[in-house]
């Protein structure tokens, strides 16, 4: 069976959901790693889960990407190990600069937890494995630093794998929920997928989107992608 | 009075009282720290606003922004300790 | 100092000696109000407490239910009230960091928060600026603790202005055998784990016994860190997990002094602490300083024999810091020691034992009769109360807490009557939470007040479809020395333990909060906070509040009666004035629609249920129609024989609403009738848009967008940073 490393700073908070919503919805070995025991060789992907590490003191993810834990990562990138960094997570990736742009304070200037729809765009690689382009997905925000920005716009929208919220909640550039690495392995997104894949989670109008995630690595991982 | 570019430019920083705590500041004075950072003794993290005033003076563009600051309630004098200094006249802030 | 000349008195004759320094700052703290409850332990025994389920009942850190045989519910609720006046934002946030470690220190995981906020009028920009950041440090702390705030309740009026009152919940998770029995023995060591120990919050609680004004001190002033509570949360479960802890104590109100006496005097030992070998964050602090400091994130950790080396180990891992700073021992007396000089030598039975003030009261003044009013069209009306800041969506509170953290939440705050959480396991069980609390109708009647407040926490349980538990309780009150003020809280406390023994439902545990008055000596409208608990044995089975047109709404419970005093519609009639007895409390109908309850969600009989509170059957109805998008049409002559007005706004209580299929309204009707309760259809599906309502030979309507513009945007000023 693959597995999975779900990675724990100080201060994350969703790491046992994530890892459930692998168990259930990946079939796959998921267990909760400390940051610093964290090697990218024992483990077929990871997911860098949402919460405050360390309180996002300083800014959103900086203390955390000062971890050795962020070197594996970056070995493990170069290595076409699948990497998601959700919510916290991709704060994280963009702090350490395996993914581009910068995460800021959202417009509204104040913490917002909603659902909303996302829209996929040039799915590729692992974690978009079940996506066709333009396929609409629910799942909720919850975060205070989500407003994305990039210089160039393109450079993270042109042929490469990215998520556009349909309603957007904190003033993104072009609406962007997500971005990810040229062939999609690394992927760091915004929304919560753990937290829209039971049945009961969806309110009406929306529906379980974190599912296609889930099950997009679980294959991916058995299969190849 | 002729604002138009020019005025004084002022800058209030809201800091942690002296006493009081700082676990934002503390954190990273000790994350620094174990980065390798060892001469860095200490750290207060807190806001600043810059400020453009429309005065004839230094000490007036200075007094204007305190008051600015305490009854606007840009600061919370129960938690915060307040510096106002100006750092620059004419444009440019 | 506020130790009085009585209580010194009574002190030193018991020891035959002087107090010295530290011992009057150890007892000011365990003595003080917030801390003793002395004027008040006696109205608190009157509140039910034994029933089978319950695992630990009140005096404990938090109290425990047994939920199912292998999960049980622990839970907590406590006042921050006078620290949020000053600093609202760190008043706040360090309400939510106690309340959390008080939960933690019986051995169960935080799973949720609870908010019960009573603010200062909109209109008021200092209020407006209190309720921003009181919001902000709650969920600022709650969510960087991954402790998800579910629900609550806001409450806005005059009565509040710079005095606001914020009351907080957690529940927590634990299994009933790792419920930690609270014991310590003689040689059973202390560890202090946490944050450093320093000068903020010195004598906090003996602050929080004196009414605002007489000194607002800076030094009481409590900041947190949410990023050390979240490792020391991290920390005590994985110290849970591998069974190396006999007991566990928050250090809240009067620091360790209140802690280490508390934990002596449950378990009938004394004990020797070394105060010079905590860790600090000011090295030049006085002994007495260190014994009373209200420093935040602090726990008394005590472990099984033998288990101190990896406990340390286990701190130290997760970047906890602790200090080993005594032991407990046979003979009961405390004996506080810096570098081997006693700072404070007392008997444990004194500490926590202190003398019983004498605290007459005086019955509150009847409530002045609702005047006769000119009661507008009700449908007019509906978009102006529902426009009231009290009634209003208060979307623009929860959508500032991370309620999603966790992935326990059923559904997002607002959309269920009460909170509804899973317990994340190969189940589909659940639990449900809701809480209550109506100023006004305390204000006018007391006793009427708190029972009420219970019946509409323990309805909103059953319309979801939960099982009511156990009770919490928060008194928030006046100042216990003025009989006027007293009683109201003995007046409070009567009517909530009759409506308690009515239920059947038993306390769990419980806060006072005292000296609620400003300078002037206006004490703040008194509440009784009331929180229910409730086992939900089927998430998937959970009803929303919304409505979607699959059914009629039958209206169940007590008959409707003109009850219009003290409701919100005759209050905004009124300009905000309240008058008029508040309704008639009626556990009898509570207690028949949760038999009435088990068969609707066993059988599923319904599509989605609201119980009604205030502004009554109107707003209820409209509040259904606009969660779930669908026009309805309500028939008001079914409601009550008693004038439009009142039939829609009346806030007789001990009535549901409930959406069921057309072809089980008779049946469920019937049970309700079999019941002894009332059951009508009051109101149907009607086309998308609007709300329409027929009373006699009038037919009114107002679209839902109105009604929506006016529900939703009530409370825009609190989105502003």
């Amino acid at each position: 069976m693959p597995r999975v490393a779900v990675v724990k700073f100080p201060g994350t908070n969703c790491e046992e959901e994530t890892a459930l919503a692998l168990r259930t919805h990946s079939g796959v070995e998921a267990k909760i790693v400390w940051h610093l025991d964290y090697r990218w060789r024992d483990w077929d992907a990871a997911v860098i889960p949402g919460g405050f590490s360390y309180g996002d003191y300083g800014r959103a993810g900086l203390i955390a990407s000062w971890s050795p834990a962020v070197g594996e990562l970056r070995e493990a990138a170069d290595n076409n190990v699948p990497i998601l960094g959700v919510c916290n997570g991709f704060q994280i990736l963009v702090e350490a600069g395996l993914l581009p742009g910068a995460l800021l304070p959202n417009a509204g200037g104040r913490f917002v937890a909603r659902w909303v729809h996302v829209r996929v765009h040039n799915p590729r690689g692992p974690w978009l494995l079940k996506a066709r382009e333009g396929d609409v997905y629910s799942m909720p925000v919850a975060h205070a630093e989500g407003r994305y920005h990039v210089d160039d716009v393109s450079s993270v929208t042109a042929d490469r794998p990215w998520i556009e919220y349909l309603e957007n909640p904190n003033g993104s550039i072009a609406s962007i929920a997500g971005v990810a690495s040229a062939d999609g392995a690394v992927l760091g997104m915004m929304p919560h997928p753990e937290r829209a894949v039971w049945p009961w989670q969806p309110p009406p109008g929306h529906g379980t989107g974190g599912k296609m995630l889930f099950e997009s690595i679980g294959l991916a991982l058995k299969r190849g992608w | 009075m002729t604002l138009e570019g020019g005025g004084y430019c002022v800058a209030v920083l809201v800091l942690p009282r002296r006493g009081a705590r700082d676990p934002e500041g503390e954190t990273l004075a000790r994350e620094l720290r174990r980065l390798g950072y060892t001469r860095v003794a200490d750290v207060r993290a807190g806001k600043v606003f810059v400020i453009r005033v429309d005065a004839d003076s230094v000490e007036e563009a200075k007094r204007l922004v305190e008051n600015v600051a305490r009854s606007a309630r840009l600061y919370n004098p129960a938690v915060n300790a307040l510096v106002v200094t100006v750092l620059a006249e004419g444009g440019g802030c | 100092m506020t130790l009085s000349a009585e209580e010194r008195r009574y002190a030193e004759e018991k020891l035959g000696r002087r107090l010295r320094l530290g011992e009057a700052a150890l007892l000011e703290a365990t003595w003080s109000e917030h801390c003793s409850y002395k004027s008040t332990r006696r109205l608190l025994a009157l509140l039910p407490r034994e029933a089978p389920w319950v695992i630990l009942g009140p005096g404990r850190d938090a109290g425990v239910v047994e939920l199912f045989p292998d999960v049980a519910l622990a839970a907590r609720i406590e006042s921050h009230n006078h620290p949020s006046a000053v600093d609202p934002y760190n008043g706040a946030a360090t309400g939510v960091g106690g309340i959390v470690r008080d939960v933690l220190s019986v051995g169960a995981t935080p799973v949720m928060l609870i908010d019960s906020l009573f603010l200062g009028p909109p209109a008021d920009g200092l209020s407006r600026w209190q309720a921003r950041l009181i919001v902000r440090g709650i969920g600022d702390y709650g969510n960087r603790i991954g402790v998800p705030t579910a629900g609550g309740s806001t409450w806005f009026s005059e009565a509040y202005r710079g005095q606001p009152l914020v009351n907080v919940a957690a529940l927590g998770l634990v299994a009933p055998g790792d419920v930690l029995p609270g014991r310590v023995e003689p040689g059973d060591v202390m560890v202090l784990a946490g944050n450093t120990t320093g000068r903020d919050g010195l004598l906090g609680s003996s602050f929080a016994s004196k009414p605002l004004g007489e000194d607002d001190s800076g030094a009481a002033i409590q900041v947190g860190n949410p990023f050390l509570e979240k490792l020391l949360i991290d920390a005590l479960r994985e110290a849970y997990e591998r069974k190396l802890l006999r007991h566990v104590k928050d250090l809240g109100g009067g620091g360790l002094a209140v802690a280490v006496s508390e934990t002596a005097a449950a378990s009938g030992v004394g004990a020797i602490v070394h105060l010079d070998r905590i860790h600090l964050r000011e090295p030049d602090m006085s002994p007495v300083e260190i014994l009373v400091s209200e420093s935040q994130e602090r726990m008394l950790l005590v472990p099984r024999r033998g288990r101190l080396g990896e406990l340390l180990e286990l701190l130290d891992s997760h970047g906890v810091e602790a200090s080993v700073i005594g032991y407990f021992v046979e003979e009961p007396r405390l004996r506080f020691l810096y570098r081997g000089e006693a700072v404070a030598e007392l008997p444990v039975d004194l500490v926590v034992s202190p003398p019983e003030p004498r605290r007459d009261w005086v019955p509150p003044p009847e409530a002045p009769p609702l005047p006769p009013l000119d009661y507008p069209d009700p449908v007019r009306f509906l978009s102006t109360l529902l426009g009231s800041p009290r009634v209003a969506s208060k979307e623009a509170v929860y959508e500032a807490y991370d309620w999603g953290v966790g992935g326990r939440a059923v559904a997002a705050p607002g959309y269920m009557d009460a909170a509804v959480q899973w317990l994340r396991d190969s189940t589909r069980r659940g639990y449900a939470a809701a809480v209550a609390g109506n100023p006004r109708y305390t204000r006018l009647d007391p006793w009427r007040g708190a029972a009420l407040a219970l019946e509409e926490a323990y309805r909103r349980v059953l319309a979801v479809g939960a099982e009511p538990l156990a009770f919490l309780d928060n008194i928030n009150s006046g100042n216990p020395e003025k009989p006027e003020q007293h009683g109201y809280t003995v007046r409070m406390l009567e009517g909530l333990a009759w409506a308690a023994r009515e239920l059947d439902i038993p306390v769990i545990g419980g806060n006072v909060s005292l000296y609620n008055e400003d300078t002037d000596g206006h004490m703040v409208d008194p509440v009784a906070t009331v929180l229910v608990v409730g086992r939900v044995r089927d998430v998937t089975r959970a009803l929303p509040a919304a409505y979607r047109g699959r059914g009629p709404l039958l209206l169940v419970g007590a008959e409707t009666q003109e009850e219009l005093g003290g409701s919100e519609a005759a209050s905004l009639l009124m300009g905000d004035v309240a008058a008029g007895a508040p309704p008639q409390p009626r556990p009898w109908a509570e207690k028949r629609l949760r038999r009435l309850m088990e068969r609707v969600v066993s059988e599923g009989l319904a599509f989605s249920a609201k119980s009604v509170g205030l502004g009554g059957v109107l707003a209820a109805v409209a509040k259904m129609a606009l969660r779930g998008g669908h026009g309805i049409h309500v028939l008001l002559d079914r409601v009550c024989r008693c004038g439009a007005f009142a039939a829609a706004y009346s806030e007789t209580p001990g009535r549901l609403l409930l959406e069921v299929r057309e072809d089980a309204v008779d049946y469920v009707a019937g049970l309700a009738e079999e019941l002894g309760l009332s059951a009508a259809v009051i109101a149907t599906p009607a086309s998308k848009d609007t709300l329409s309502v027929k009373y006699g030979d009038t037919l009114s309507r107002v679209s839902l967008e109105v009604l929506s513009e006016s529900y939703t945007r009530a409370l825009d000023w609190l989105r502003e940073p």
